[in-house]
C-alpha cells in the first residue's frame, strides 16, 4: 500500500483517481479474502486445466459441477455445511469417472456425462423434495467469491497450496502421462496412482471453485485459461505458465470490474477469461506463432 | 554364456475372450538383434507391451531382467519407442526438447541425476539441433520419428524396443539409422528388438528372426530359418527365398 501511495505522487491527476479508487477497493475485508482465495484457486485451475485439457477431459469440470450441485442439495436438505458434504461426494464421483472409463470401455467423454447426469438429477430430485430451489442453492449455482468467509479462504490457502507443491514434485511424471501413457508405464511410472490423484485433485478444486464462479460456471475456469494459452504456448511449461498468468490476470481484473460496475463476479471473471482467449486467438492469427499450421 | 534379458514361459493373451497370444515360448538374451514380424493382428505389439508390463498376460509368465511384471526392474536400461500413431497429438504443445527429456524420466526416477548432456547427443546424433525449440506437432512426419527414436535411446539402454521405427523416415535416415543400430549392438552389446512389416528387408540389419502368429512360428538365425524345410513349407519358397536373399 505505502508503495502505491508514492507512486500516486509521481502520475498525472485522471491516474491517480483511478489508482485511488484501486487502493479503496483493496482495503475492503472481503475484496483482500476474495482476491487471496480467489488467485490461489484461478492459478489451480489453470494448472489442473491444462493438463485435463490435454487428455480429453475438458467436461469433467462441467460433470463435476453437476455432481456438486446434487451434494449441495442433499447438504441442504440434511441441513449440514454444503462444502463437506460435497467435498467426498465429488471425490467418489471422480473416481466414479476413472473406473467407467476403465471397466465399461468408454471415453471419457462419455464417462463424465454418465456421472453429471446421475449428480444433477439427485439435486433436481432433492431440491423438488426440499421444496424447491432457495436462494441458498441458487448461491452455489451461481457462486458468491465476494461472500468468501475467512474458514473458506484458509481452506482454499491450505488447499491450493498443497495441490500446486504435488504437480509441482510430480511435474516430470505428470507430463509424461499426460503426452504418452504407455511410454510413461515402460519408464515405471505408477500410472494408475497418478491418474487417481489427479481425479482426487481435480474433484477437490471443483468444490472450491463453485465459491468463486458458481457451479454453472465451474468448467470455464479449468478449461478457458488452457485454451489460450494453446494458442501461443511454445511447450508444456510454458503452455502451464501463460495459462496461470492469464487465470489469475482474469480473476483480479473480474473481481475489480464486478465491483466497480456492479455485476455478477463469477460471470465477470468468465467473461475476462473469454476476452482474453479471444485477444490470444487473435495474437496467434496475426504473429503466426505456431509456424506449421 | 550371455545374460538373460527376457524370458517368456507359456504366456497367452486374451482380449474379450478373443485370443490375441497363445503358448508363447523364447528366450532373448543379451546381445540379440531380432527382427520381429508377422502378419496384421499377429500380436507383435500386443507381445512387446507384455515384456514391458502393459499388458497383462492371461496364462503363463514373462519376465525381464529377472522381474514379472508389475515389479520390474532396471526400467533405466530400457529403450521404448511405441508406433506413433497410438498416443500421438500433434496439437500437444511440447518443444523437441521437452520431449527427448522424457527418455530420462526412469534414470531420474533410479537417483541418476542427469545434467542435460545425454539430451545434447541425442539431439546432435540425429540432426535435430535447429529444431529443439519447435512444437512437435510443427515438425515433419519423418521429424517427428526422429524426435521419437532420440527418446527412445538419449538414456543409452542396454535394451531397445522398436516398434516399426522406420514407417515415416526417409531412405537416407532409415539407413544412417539401421547403421547406428548395427552399431549399439556390435560394438555396445545393446539387445534390440525390432518390430518391423519389412519382412523382406529384416535379414539386412537383425542377426536373429522371430516370425510371430499368435504364437512363435520360428525363432533363430537367419541361416537355420533359410535352410529349414519346415519354413519353406510353411511359407512357400518363393517368401523364404525374399526374406532370405539380403540376408
Amino acid at each position: 500500500m505505502a508503495l502505491l501511495r508514492s507512486i500516486l505522487s509521481v502520475i498525472s491527476t485522471d491516474a491517480r483517481g483511478c489508482l485511488l479508487d484501486f487502493i479503496e477497493f483493496l482495503d475492503y475485508g472481503f475484496i483482500q479474502r476474495a482476491l487471496i482465495a480467489g488467485s490461489l484457486i484461478s492459478v489451480l485451475c489453470a494448472v489442473l486445466g491444462v493438463i485435463l485439457v490435454l487428455r480429453r477431459l475438458s467436461m469433467i469440470g462441467d460433470g463435476l459441477s453437476h455432481v456438486t450441485f446434487g451434494a449441495v442439495a442433499l447438504a441442504m436438505a440434511l441441513n449440514f455445511y454444503p462444502l463437506a458434504v460435497s467435498l467426498p461426494i465429488v471425490v467418489v464421483s471422480s473416481f466414479a469417472i476413472l473406473k467407467i472409463m476403465e471397466k465399461a470401455r468408454v471415453f471419457g467423454d462419455a464417462a463424465i456425462a454418465v456421472v453429471s447426469s446421475i449428480g444433477i438429477a439427485v439435486g433436481i430430485l432433492l431440491a423438488s423434495i426440499a421444496g424447491g430451489f432457495n436462494v441458498d442453492l441458487f448461491s452455489y449455482l451461481f457462486g458468491n467469491i465476494l461472500s468468501i468467509s475467512t474458514l473458506e479462504v484458509a481452506a482454499a490457502v491450505v488447499i491450493s497450496l498443497s495441490v500446486l507443491a504435488a504437480i509441482y514434485f510430480f511435474f516430470d511424471e505428470i507430463f509424461s502421462i499426460t503426452f504418452d501413457e504407455d511410454f510413461a508405464r515402460a519408464s515405471g511410472i505408477p500410472v494408475n496412482r497418478i491418474n487417481a490423484v489427479l481425479m482426487v485433485l481435480t474433484a477437490v478444486t471443483v468444490v472450491l471453485t463453485m465459491k468463486v464462479v458458481g457451479i454453472m460456471l465451474t468448467s470455464a475456469l479449468l478449461v478457458l485459461p488452457a485454451v489460450t494459452a494453446f494458442q501461443n504456448a511454445r511447450g508444456f511449461r510454458n503452455a502451464i505458465i501463460i495459462a496461470s498468468i492469464s487465470s489469475l490476470l482474469s480473476l483480479v481484473a473480474g473481481v475489480f470490474i464486478s465491483f466497480a460496475l456492479n455485476l455478477p463476479a463469477g460471470a465477470t471473471i468468465v467473461m475476462v477469461n473469454v476476452f482474453l482467449l479471444c485477444g490470444s486467438f487473435l495474437f496467434r492469427y496475426f504473429f503466426n506463432t505456431h509456424a506449421a499450421e | 554364456m550371455p545374460i538373460s534379458i527376457v524370458e517368456a514361459r507359456d504366456l497367452s493373451v486374451e482380449f474379450d475372450r478373443r485370443q490375441v497370444l497363445s503358448g508363447v515360448n523364447f528366450s532373448i538374451r543379451q546381445g540379440d538383434y531380432i527382427g520381429l514380424v508377422g502378419p496384421n493382428g499377429s500380436g507383435k505389439s500386443t507381445l512387446i507391451k507384455c515384456m514391458l508390463g502393459l499388458i497383462k498376460s492371461s496364462q503363463g509368465n514373462i519376465s525381464l531382467f529377472d522381474a514379472a511384471p508389475p515389479a520390474m526392474k532396471y526400467r533405466e536400461r530400457i529403450g521404448y519407442l511405441p508406433q506413433r500413431m497410438e498416443f500421438f497429438n500433434p496439437r500437444f504443445p511440447t518443444t523437441v526438447t521437452e520431449v527427448i527429456s522424457q527418455g530420462m524420466i526412469a534414470n531420474r526416477r533410479s537417483g541418476n541425476k542427469s545434467d542435460g548432456e545425454e539430451i545434447e547427443k541425442v539431439i546432435e546424433l540425429f540432426d535435430l539441433k535447429g529444431l529443439r525449440n519447435r512444437l512437435i506437432g510443427e515438425l515433419s512426419g519423418g521429424q517427428q520419428q526422429r524426435v521419437f527414436i532420440a527418446r527412445a535411446l538419449v538414456n543409452a539402454p542396454d535394451f531397445l524396443i522398436l516398434d516399426e521405427p522406420t514407417s515415416a523416415l526417409d531412405p537416407e535416415v532409415r539407413e544412417s539409422f539401421f547403421e547406428l543400430l548395427h552399431e549399439l549392438n556390435e560394438k555396445k552389446d545393446v539387445t534390440i528388438i525390432l518390430v518391423t512389416h519389412d519382412i523382406g528387408g529384416v535379414g539386412q540389419y537383425a542377426s536373429k528372426l522371430m516370425y510371430l502368429d499368435k504364437k512363435v512360428i520360428f525363432f533363430g538365425g537367419f541361416d537355420e530359418f533359410c535352410e529349414s524345410e519346415n519354413m519353406a513349407k510353411f511359407f512357400g519358397t518363393a517368401s523364404q527365398h525374399i526374406i532370405c536373399h539380403k540376408h
